[in-house]
This record gives C-alpha cells, sequence and structure tokens, in this order.
C-alpha cells in the first residue's frame, strides 16, 4: 500500500470513527442493545461493529501500515535501490 | 492520546452523569430480561451516581453548589421504594419499612453506602434520619451474623455486599464523628475467611449459616470491595488489592482483569458482565477505582486506556460521558474513576 492510500483510509477511519460515535450515541447504543426491539439491534448491531472496526484500525492497523508505507516508499519510487545482482 | 486523563475532565463528567440522572432513569430504562436484574441496575445507576458525583464535590468544592442538587435527587430516588422493589419482591416485605425488627436485604449496605456519602458531603440532608436509622440496621445485621454474613435475598449472601454495609456504616460513623463500632474487629476476622488463600480474592457467594464458599472467587466482586473496604478498614482493602493485582493483563499497554483465577474457566453472569477470554467487564471498571485508591498509577493508567478504547468518550469541557456506557456504567465509572481518600479529610472531629 502506497502511503497516499494508507493516509486516506487512515483518514476515513478516523472520521467514521468521529462520526460513528456520535451516531451510536444518538441511536441509543446500550438501551438499543438491550432493548427488547428486535429491530432496533438489528440496525445497532452490524453499525456498532463496522464502528469498533473503524476504530480499532484508527488506533493499531493504520498507524503500522502508514509506517509500512512510508519505510517502503523509496524502494517503491526507486525499485532498482534494493535490487539483487543479475546473475546470468 | 488514550489514557491520558486531565483532572478537569471528572467535573465535566460529573456534570455528564448529574444530567443523566436528573433526566429519570427508571427498571424501565433497561431490559436484561429480568425485573430483578432491571431493578438492580436502576438501583446501581442512582447509587454510583450519588457516590460519584459526592466524590467529585469533595475533590473539588467549587463545583458543589452546581453538582449537589443531582446528588439529592440521585439519593431520593435510591431510596424509593419503586426502586427497590426487587428487593420486596424477593423478600415479600419492604426493606425500608422494616429496619427495626427485620433481618437480610443485604443490598440496602449499597444504598447506605451512597446516603453516607451524601451525609459526608451535607451533613443537613433530609436523607440523614433514614441513613442513621439504616446504619442502626445493618450494624445489628453484621454484629448479629455467626460469620460476617447475612443474607441479600433469601437464601442468597455475598461478602462482596458485606463490604459495602461495613464500608456504609464507617462512612456514616466517619461523618458523624463516631468511633469504630465495638463489633468491627470480629467482623473482620470473620469475613477473612471469605478471602481465598490461593489467589487473594474474595468469594463471590457463601452460605450465611455455615460460613461456606460457594463457587469460586471472583475479580469483580474483589475488585468492588477493595473500593468499599477502603471506608471501614483500608488494611483489609490493601490485602484484597494485593489478590485483585494478579489478575491484571495488561496487552499492548491496555489493561483488562481476569474475572476468575488462572485455575478456573467461568462464564459471564450479570455480576461479571461480559467475560472475553477470561477478561471481565465489571471487574475491569471495578479495578479503576482499586488501583486509583493504593496508588497504582501505572495499572490505572492502563485500565483506563482500555475504558476509553472500548467506551468511547463523548462530550466536552463541560459536559462528557461514555458512549457504550449507558446510565449505569456511566454512573459506575465516575464513581470508579473518582474514587480517593479524600473523604477521610472530611470526617468530623469525634467529640
Amino acid at each position: 500500500m502506497t502511503l497516499h492510500k494508507a493516509l486516506a483510509l487512515g483518514l476515513g477511519c478516523a472520521l467514521f470513527d468521529l462520526a460513528g460515535a456520535s451516531l451510536l450515541d444518538s441511536l441509543g447504543f446500550v438501551e438499543g442493545l438491550l432493548a427488547p426491539n428486535g429491530t432496533q439491534r438489528l440496525l445497532l448491531f452490524p453499525l456498532a461493529c463496522a464502528f469498533y472496526g473503524a476504530r480499532l484500525a484508527t488506533y493499531f492497523a493504520l498507524p503500522a501500515l502508514a509506517v509500512a508505507a512510508l519505510v517502503f516508499a523509496p524502494w517503491r519510487a526507486h525499485p532498482s535501490i534494493v535490487s539483487l545482482p543479475d546473475h546470468k | 492520546m488514550l489514557g491520558n486523563r486531565p483532572p478537569e475532565q471528572d467535573v465535566a463528567f460529573a456534570h455528564g452523569v448529574a444530567h443523566e440522572v436528573t433526566s429519570g432513569v427508571s427498571t424501565a430504562s433497561f431490559h436484561t430480561g429480568s425485573a430483578r436484574f432491571d431493578g438492580e441496575w436502576a438501583f446501581g445507576t442512582y447509587l454510583m451516581a450519588t457516590l460519584g458525583l459526592g466524590q467529585v464535590v469533595l475533590g473539588h468544592p467549587e463545583e458543589r453548589a452546581r453538582l449537589l442538587p443531582a446528588m439529592r435527587q440521585s439519593a431520593a430516588r435510591l431510596t424509593q421504594n419503586q426502586t427497590s422493589s426487587f428487593g420486596t419482591e424477593a423478600w415479600g416485605n419492604v426493606g425500608l419499612d422494616t429496619l427495626a425488627d427485620g433481618h437480610g436485604h443485604g443490598y440496602l449496605g449499597y444504598a447506605n453506602l451512597a446516603l453516607s456519602m451524601l451525609r459526608l458531603v451535607e451533613p443537613t440532608t433530609p436523607q440523614a434520619p433514614l441513613n442513621d436509622q439504616l446504619t442502626e440496621a445493618l450494624a445489628r445485621r453484621l454484629a448479629e451474623a455467626p460469620h460476617g454474613l447475612f443474607e441479600t435475598y433469601p437464601g442468597e449472601a455475598y461478602p462482596p455486599d458485606m463490604s459495602m454495609v461495613a464500608g456504609s456504616i464507617a462512612l456514616h460513623d466517619c461523618a458523624l464523628g463516631r468511633p469504630e463500632r465495638p463489633f468491627m474487629p470480629a467482623w473482620r476476622q470473620a469475613f477473612s475467611r471469605y478471602v481465598d488463600r490461593r489467589s487473594g480474592l474474595l468469594y463471590q457467594a457463601a452460605d450465611a449459616a455455615t460460613g461456606a464458599p460457594l463457587g469460586p472467587p471472583r475479580g469483580s466482586g474483589t475488585a468492588i470491595a477493595v473500593y468499599s473496604l477502603a471506608f471501614a478498614d483500608r488494611a483489609l482493602s490493601e490485602q484484597l488489592y494485593a489478590g485483585l493485582r494478579r489478575q491484571a493483563v495488561n496487552l499492548l499497554g491496555f489493561g483488562m482483569m481476569r474475572e476468575y483465577p488462572s485455575e478456573h474457566i467461568g462464564t459471564g453472569d450479570i455480576d461479571s458482565g461480559p467475560v472475553l477470554f477470561g477478561v471481565g467487564v465489571s471487574a475491569t471498571g471495578f479495578a479503576l477505582a482499586a488501583a486509583r485508591l493504593h496508588g497504582d498509577d501505572a495499572l490505572f493508567t492502563r485500565l483506563y486506556r482500555t475504558t476509553e478504547l472500548f467506551g468511547v468518550p463523548l462530550g466536552d469541557s463541560t459536559s462528557r460521558h461514555f458512549m457504550s456506557g449507558g446510565p449505569l456504567g456511566n454512573a459506575i465509572l465516575l464513581a470508579m474513576t473518582t474514587a480517593s481518600s479524600e473523604w477521610s479529610r472530611h470526617c468530623r472531629r469525634p467529640t
């Protein structure tokens, strides 16, 4: 993954983290999950999974991806830097 | 940055919880599937909100005028017969109406700890007579209990609940400047049989008639006992904390607490909350207070980091709450994250 893509993905997840938290809060996350009304749970459960997935990615996976993209950026720009000698 | 917690957050969080409890929380706010547990959760919300708000008022006296009305309201709702209807249903009588000659109703220790906190913050509270009657009734029941344990519900007795009873009596006596009760040294000795020698954890349940522990010792009950016993006996609280500390799990700087000792495999229940890979939600939340009270800043920071990651704090500098807390979770987190020994500086001098 390029640094550009990693940063774009990170920004997307961070925005989803912020917006998702407010959305779940306004929907009454805990009360909704505990509610006997099944339709509310059907909406909240996948939304909560997506939200926590984005949140965990924002804090753990994406920083690692960005660092990896940064480390490998010179090699991507100039693959010959680390190319192996040609044994013919 | 997760785990970073400036002190001014306590005040904003207190305002968030104050708003939540004054907006009205009742048994209808919860849907656990059990009328008793719905009632316990409403009761727990008012209990923890009163304790947390009291702790913030003691630590931030400048907030007293703004937070005391919510604290009063929370304590008033806590003591309404409707709020403890789960106990009435179990016993067949109203716990607060049978203080003089009744028995059992061990859950009232929780209510009394909240009333004692209100008493400390506001000695002239209209709840003072009830706090006195409740304290005397609980003290009598505890003194008469043959093994330092009386029933919470018929046939059900829980050592963590007795730690609340003892803590509530001690905090009441602190607020009034009274010395320790004569039965306390004997109770302390009787209570120590509920501490598992191997793990250092407190048994969650026991037989009140024989004093025999029932089931395994557990992290959630131990953690709440560390908190409540800090009002009654700091050494005993510290002893339990040593056992609780061994339950800590550190995963990439995120702290969690195991619910069961390593030799036990157990599932979650209404006390522990969900237990995932051995880690308990309640044990982790209650351990925040335990770590704070015993000066374990490193564990507190790790636990708080986890709380922020999964709790998801929202709000601003004037009002905060945790998205995934709900009324009960937010009230518990307020009480646990603001626990301190500040109360002991406000005890009335003995006359």
